[in-house]
């Protein structure tokens, strides 16, 4: 993996991936298990750290983790937000979003509730650092398109 | 052509941006109180991953900024900009939409270029 990253340890960064893991829910098995067995890194002590970690976050919400593995078997994890099509879908009230996206819109968000979304995507540090609140929820309401979601005024439709 | 009037149509509309825009001010504190928590109509469902916390419900339209009412408009195209440089002159243009004009065409000509080269 090219150019050095301030990671403050003399052994080199070997493996870089990326999970998805329901909160509070790491065990061992796979495919987390399998993932992380793989690089020779400590399941149990990522099962813990990941545990606590999330644990102010409703179980089993399935939350994107970073993990970054060491020449020296030591590891490095940040837990991120689930991802935007996961809060898309539950605002819709989806289990699945369209099978033809673009041709079959299977739901609708007023712009509220993209803002609303937009602001807990905010609590990301990455996106923060990269994204103003409006760019956020220029993102989300783009990437409505492609779960099949359309986006409208609710100003428009007020009664 | 085009391009040299797009150009200096960029260039004009080139002035230091503003910095910080000031903010809308809030109106003050309203008397009326913010709509009830009703869950399913006013909450955006599943938005809170905490355990701790409900999901957020929907202010009224005051509060939230007014950029918020176009972020499901898009933005013209290309040739939409190309259209409206031409109708009704490059001064019509805004900055930003200066620039994406600038891109595009740029886009296209690369694009032309490689059909170009691909059909030989």
């Amino acid at each position: 993996l090219g150019g050095w990253r301030p990671h403050g340890r003399m052994s080199k960064l070997t493996a870089s991936f990326r999970l998805t893991v329901g909160a509070g829910k790491a065990s061992p098995q796979p495919p987390v298990g399998s993932a992380l067995g793989q690089r020779g890194l400590n399941l149990m002590n990522f099962c813990k750290a990941f545990n606590d970690q999330t644990a102010q976050y409703i179980v089993g919400t399935p939350m994107q983790v970073q993990v970054r593995a060491f020449s020296d078997r030591t590891f490095e994890f940040d837990v991120k937000t689930p991802r935007t099509s996961y809060f898309l879908k539950k605002a819709a009230g989806l289990d699945k979003g369209s099978a033809t996206p673009g041709r079959l819109t299977v739901g609708r968000l007023s712009v509220k509730e993209i803002y609303e979304i937009a602001k807990i995507k905010q609590t990301d540090a990455q996106i923060a650092r990269s994204m103003s609140l409006e760019g956020i929820c220029r993102s989300i309401a783009a990437q409505c398109k492609s779960v099949g979601i359309v986006v409208y005024d609710p100003r428009t439709e007020s009664s | 052509m085009l391009r040299s009037r797009c150009v200096a149509a960029a260039r004009r509309t080139c002035v230091a941006p503003s910095r910080g825009l000031a903010k809308k001010a809030k109106p003050a504190a309203s008397g009326s109180a913010a709509p009830a928590a009703e869950p399913g109509v006013n909450a955006v469902r599943g938005c809170n991953i905490l355990k701790e916390g409900e999901d957020p419900t929907m202010k009224p339209d005051e509060e939230y900024p007014e950029w918020l009412w176009t972020i499901h408009i898009p933005k013209p195209g290309y040739e939409e900009l190309v259209a409206k440089a031409e109708t009704q002159g490059p001064d019509s243009l805004t900055h930003d939409e200066a620039r994406w004009l600038l891109r595009g065409y740029a886009k296209a000509r690369i694009k032309e270029h490689n059909v170009r080269r691909a059909k030989k």
